[in-house]
């Protein structure tokens, strides 16, 4: 059964539509994330689950339980904030403790969670800060501790990674990820990091302009997308357009822009009545000078940027511009006309 | 290299500089405690001096200080004024104006501060009409509409009237107070099962606390200190500290008496102040930690 369960649903702001009727099912404990750029409409989703907004169409269950019109304080969720909103005039401990006095907790069992969660989120001497006294990481964890506690049936998390450092914002994320198993809450996470997204979730909503674009586990959504939105929003990708020539089963040869490919269609989406096909593949999929290969594209290098464990390369073949990944750090410079393969298989066909 | 930058000397120009600004900011510093000493110190100075005059024995030019001193203007003043009454009515009203006053301006504050209201920037300018319009001018008017429904000569129109003179202040401030927590902040109350009432008493009135001082602070003061609508409205039944400071400014003005009286309003107030101002820092201090 599902617990969280979204049916076509709409919430408009004045003549601006943020959420045009999406559909969402989420697994008791499942960590779901919702993955888009800003103003796609991850975060007005997740307002309406809390409760801080009411839909303008379609129902939003829990478990079996049309919560509508539920306000948000009477809803079972628990939200880590952007900012924490943490409370200010209140110490480490008052504001863990919060949620529990909300909820009329006996004060014995209200000091013995409180305690356990600080010790789980490594707060024990904090407990007497107030929420001003305290790094940024730790004001993030008692906002998530805070949300714990109370053993909410959905937690929430509104990008509680973007106020972070970059090294600080990895070591978080995996250690909500492991409270969040451990625990077996389910769990609704909005992003636009796409390295998060895929780190952390069980599935992945791609959302844009207020609609799903695809759904699926990171590893569908990374080596399959569906769409050239999500092609290009998750990971680098090359994209292009071409008419198919030829078609046996699953393999079509598809004559592009900048030279003619064969691709692998085999568990890839089928392509539309028009006979023409849009294709995407990872830049990481080009080998440089592969010996053997059907996909050879030969290009001039325009430039190469050095990234540590890998060189992008930017080149371009009978004008159109392509990006390649290699980890020969010395194979290529600038203006070099150099050999690549694409493998059938590394294809990912687009809907639209 | 080095000896490019610096000078003959031998001090750097940064350095030069930077105690040049210090010392500019010294002597700022000085200017304005100067300031402070001449406009407040010493009226406050001379009116001691005023209130300790032997009336047998006047002060007068070319003395800088008085030839003698005696408590004759203080026994005078509680002698032959109603001081101690006028002191009892103007610490009851006060209080009890201010109380007012925030109650009333609560919801207001409430709604200017936190919800989109078309035509906010004006209401927040109406509100403070009563201190921009002349004290006399409000006096005399509102001492019509007072008369029409018989609060005139009441403690309940007296303290009404110093409500109205307070609340500008505490709209002002308190609104500036609600505007100023953080949306996130009180959802995130809602969200762990606040319902009204919980989130006013848990998370609003704290943390419009620094804000709701200051304006009683304002509001205490100017009841304090009322004059205009207490002369209209309350006198003769019921006397301030103000009232009687003035009847010694007037026809008969006598300024060693005057000078008691100032003294007696002054103080109190002065002593507030401080007390107020130790609770207000570590409030703010609080405030401006949490990020707020």
């Amino acid at each position: 059964m599902s617990l969280l369960k979204i049916v076509n649903l709409t919430k408009k702001f004045d003549d601006v539509v943020a959420v045009d009727g999406i559909d969402l099912d989420v697994a008791d404990g499942e960590f779901v994330t919702l993955l888009g750029p800003s103003g796609c409409g991850k975060t007005t989703t997740l307002r309406t689950i809390a409760g801080f907004y009411y839909p303008d169409g379609g129902e939003v269950y829990f478990g079996d339980t049309l919560v509508n019109n539920v306000p948000p304080n009477r809803r079972n969720t628990a939200m880590c904030f952007q900012s924490y909103a943490l409370f200010p005039h209140m110490s480490v401990w008052d504001n863990i403790c919060f949620g529990l006095k909300m909820q009329k907790i006996p004060v014995d069992q209200q000091k013995q969670r409180v305690s356990k969660v600080l010790e789980m989120m490594g707060l024990q001497r904090l407990e007497n800060r107030k929420p001003g006294q305290l790094s940024g990481g730790q004001q993030q964890r008692v906002a998530l501790a805070r949300a714990i506690v109370t053993e909410p049936e959905i937690l929430l998390f509104d990008e509680p990674l973007s106020n972070l450092d970059a090294k600080l914002r990895v070591q978080v994320r995996v250690e909500i990820r492991e409270m969040q198993k451990r625990l077996g809450i389910t769990t609704i996470y909005v992003t636009h990091d796409q390295d998060e997204a895929l780190a952390i979730s069980d599935r992945i909503v791609v959302m844009n302009d207020g609609r799903i674009e695809q759904i699926g586990n990171p590893y569908e959504i990374y080596r399959n997308p569906l769409t050239s939105f999500v092609a290009g929003f998750i990971g680098l990708a090359n994209i292009f357009e071409g008419t198919i020539v030829k078609r046996e089963n699953t393999r079509y040869t598809v004559e592009a822009p900048f030279g003619t490919v064969v691709i692998d269609g085999e568990g890839k989406a089928e392509p539309d009545s028009s006979g023409t096909l849009k294709f995407s593949w990872r830049p990481e999929e080009m080998k440089v000078r592969a010996d053997n290969g059907v996909n050879r594209i030969r290009g001039t290098i325009l430039h190469t940027v050095f990234m540590g464990n890998t060189t992008d390369l930017f080149f371009e073949v009978n004008g159109f511009r392509m990006r390649a990944q290699t980890d020969e750090v010395d194979v290529v410079r600038s203006g070099d006309t150099i050999e690549f393969t694409v493998p059938e298989n590394a294809f990912s066909i687009l809907r639209g | 290299m080095s000896a490019i930058i610096e000078t003959q000397a031998g001090t750097p120009l940064h350095v030069r500089q930077a105690k040049r600004k210090k010392q500019f900011y010294i002597l700022l510093t000085a200017f304005f405690v100067a300031v402070q000493i001449i406009w407040v110190g010493i009226p406050i100075f001379m009116a001691v001096m005023w209130s300790l005059v032997d009336p047998a024995n006047p002060w007068s030019f070319p003395d800088i200080l008085p030839q003698s001193f005696s408590f004759e203007p203080w026994k005078f003043v509680f002698r032959y004024t109603n001081i101690v009454r006028a002191l009892r009515t103007s610490y009851t009203v006060a209080p009890l104006a201010v109380l007012l006053s925030f109650v009333l301006s609560l919801p207001t504050a409430y709604v200017l501060g936190r919800k989109r209201v078309p035509g906010r920037k004006f209401f927040m300018l109406i509100v403070l009409l009563p201190i921009i319009m002349p004290g006399m001018v409000v006096a005399l008017f509102l001492s019509r509409v007072f008369a029409g429904i018989g609060l005139s000569q009441t403690f309940f129109g007296l303290v009404l009237a110093h409500t109205l003179m307070g609340m500008p202040y505490m709209v002002r401030v308190l609104t500036t107070s609600f505007a100023s927590i953080p949306q996130d902040v009180i959802d995130a109350a809602e969200n762990l099962g606040a319902g009204t009432w919980v989130k006013i008493r848990e998370i609003f009135l704290p943390m419009i606390r620094p804000g709701l001082l200051a304006g009683m602070i304002f509001a205490f003061v100017t009841s304090i200190e009322e004059f205009n609508l207490t002369f209209v409205i309350g006198t003769p039944t019921y006397e301030t500290i103000p009232t009687i400071l003035f009847s010694f400014m007037g026809y008969n003005f006598i300024r060693t008496n005057a000078s008691v009286v100032a003294l007696i309003m002054m103080a109190p107030n002065i002593v507030m102040l401080f007390i107020v101002e130790r609770f207000l820092k570590s409030d703010y201090l609080a405030a401006s930690l949490g990020k707020m």
